[in-house]
């Protein structure tokens, strides 16, 4: 039994691993030509550029405001908890089109917040600070449960002893429960960032494709599919594809050899 | 002087202490002995600011400090599993308080150095505490306490997870460390053997109340 078990479980584990590169072989496989010629035409740079710019900025954001809420959920009970956890985990569940039509109209000209802003000369939609915010509010709570179950995980007895030597809750945020979720706060911001890399839906919705401008690299590749230019969607999805596995693996990497460290 | 007036905690229906009150005299060693699971750690823990009381009030010289949050309170605690911070060095850990407190750096490192010397730990002052043994960890733990200059030292078993005869050292060290300071202690176990070797007072809790016990 336990042996047939373990086959089962291997058999179905090889049978994924299988399955996902299977589905993922014909991203990864790109004839150099190709990428050298969606490259060369000189249109695929400034998409990356906007893509890296964008992601970045939505995953610093995330790291600004994500991490005091964070600590909030896991330091802190209060009223209606459940509600404001559900709340913040909804982008997670929602469709992205949901989510851009939302923003779309939260920050359109005649929404309550993008009129404010653009009375002060402040215009969201079709712009790279459009992208960053679809990407941020989409984005964002794949950072807060990182950071979350990383400050869950802190003893409660050490921020007890923080404040025992008379440190206030902010001096012990910074100096005990930051440097304590760094591996939390890492693989919340790589996470974070991956996930803004690859918004699609309500990057689309709030700031559109206008070449050289609001074109991320996903939009691209929908663009170029739709118009038949399969060559260059294919060499605008290897960038996305190799970004991605990079990234994870240099996570692991970075995670594996600070586990070894501490074993030893 | 650290007065607890008919202190009072219930979780739910099932009452963990009832009307404790109890007065330790200034510089005083005092050991409270009870069996597991007797509120001990909880008395604690209400004395320093974790807990609230349900009832009674907590007076330290006489103020009310019953809902004064723990990093304004004169007391500190040595937790049983010493508590120090791992990504911090022993140096670091011993100058956490003085630190939060904003203290200027020369004074930081004078007295860091002198607690260091005291638990006669010099050589690892730079290491972390996971390359240190349980009983160094400990004396770390009771510099670090007496770093944050509290007029009240809490010790919640601190040396139960050590053998004997680390214990015995310990003991020592911290009798030393208790002559020199002078501060206010209240020093939670169940061993008879450290609460003799240790305590100016013992008390013991009982059923939810604490009362006098003599020992010698």
């Amino acid at each position: 039994m336990t042996k047939a078990f373990n086959v089962l479980c291997v058999g179905l584990t090889a049978l994924m691993a299988l399955f996902v590169a299977g589905a993922l072989c014909n991203v990864f496989v790109v004839s150099p030509m190709t990428l050298k010629k969606a490259l060369a035409d000189g249109s695929l740079l400034p998409v990356l550029g906007i893509s890296l710019q964008t992601s970045l900025c939505a995953a610093v954001l995330a790291v600004l405001f994500g991490t005091p809420v964070a600590y909030v959920l896991a330091r802190r009970d209060f009223f209606a908890k459940t509600a404001v956890e559900t709340l913040l985990d909804l982008p997670v569940a929602l469709p992205p089109m949901v989510a851009g039509l939302a923003l779309l109209l939260l920050v359109s000209p005649t929404g309550p917040i993008g009129g404010t802003l653009n009375k002060i000369g402040i215009g969201l939609i079709f712009t790279k600070a459009g992208i960053v915010l679809a990407q941020f509010f989409v984005a964002l709570p794949f950072y807060i449960r990182a950071v979350r179950s990383a400050i869950t995980a802190i003893p409660p007895s050490l921020p007890a002893a923080a404040a025992l030597l008379r440190a206030s809750e902010a001096y012990t945020f910074f100096h005990v429960i930051i440097p304590l979720s760094r591996e939390g706060m890492v693989s919340g911001f790589v996470m974070c960032w991956t996930r803004a890399m690859g918004e699609f839906g309500a990057t689309a919705m709030v700031a559109g494709c206008i070449p050289g401008v609001t074109e991320t690299l996903p939009v691209a590749i929908y663009t170029r599919a739709t118009a038949g230019d399969l060559a260059s969607a294919g060499a605008a999805a290897f960038c996305l594809a190799v970004i991605s596995f990079f990234t994870l693996t240099l996570l692991r990497l970075v995670f594996k050899s600070e586990t070894s460290r501490r074993k030893a | 002087m650290i007065t607890l007036d008919n202190v009072g905690k219930r979780f739910g229906d099932r009452v963990v202490l009832r009307d404790i009150s109890l007065t330790l005299a200034r510089g005083e060693f005092s050991i409270l002995l009870g069996p597991s699971g007797s509120g001990k750690t909880l008395l604690l823990a209400i004395l320093a600011g974790l807990e609230t009381p349900s009832t009674g009030r907590v007076l330290i010289d006489e103020f009310d400090v019953t809902h004064v949050a723990p990093e304004r309170r004169p007391v500190t605690m040595v937790f049983q599993r010493h508590a120090l911070f791992p990504h911090l060095t022993v140096f670091e850990n011993i100058a956490f308080s003085l630190r939060a407190r904003h203290l200027p750096g020369s004074r930081v490192r004078e007295r860091v150095e002198e607690l260091i010397a005291w638990i006669d730990l010099q050589e690892y002052a730079y290491a972390r505490p996971d390359v240190l043994s349980g009983g160094q960890c400990q004396r770390v733990a009771f510099a670090r306490a007496l770093a944050s200059d509290a007029e009240v030292v809490l010790f919640d078993e601190p040396l139960s997870s050590l053998d004997k005869e680390l214990k015995v050292s310990l003991m020592a060290d911290l009798k030393r460390l208790h002559r020199m300071q002078r501060f206010t202690a209240l020093y939670v176990t169940h061993d008879l053997d450290e609460a003799s070797a240790l305590g100016e007072q013992v008390y013991q809790i009982e059923a939810g109340r604490v009362i006098p016990c003599a020992l010698r």
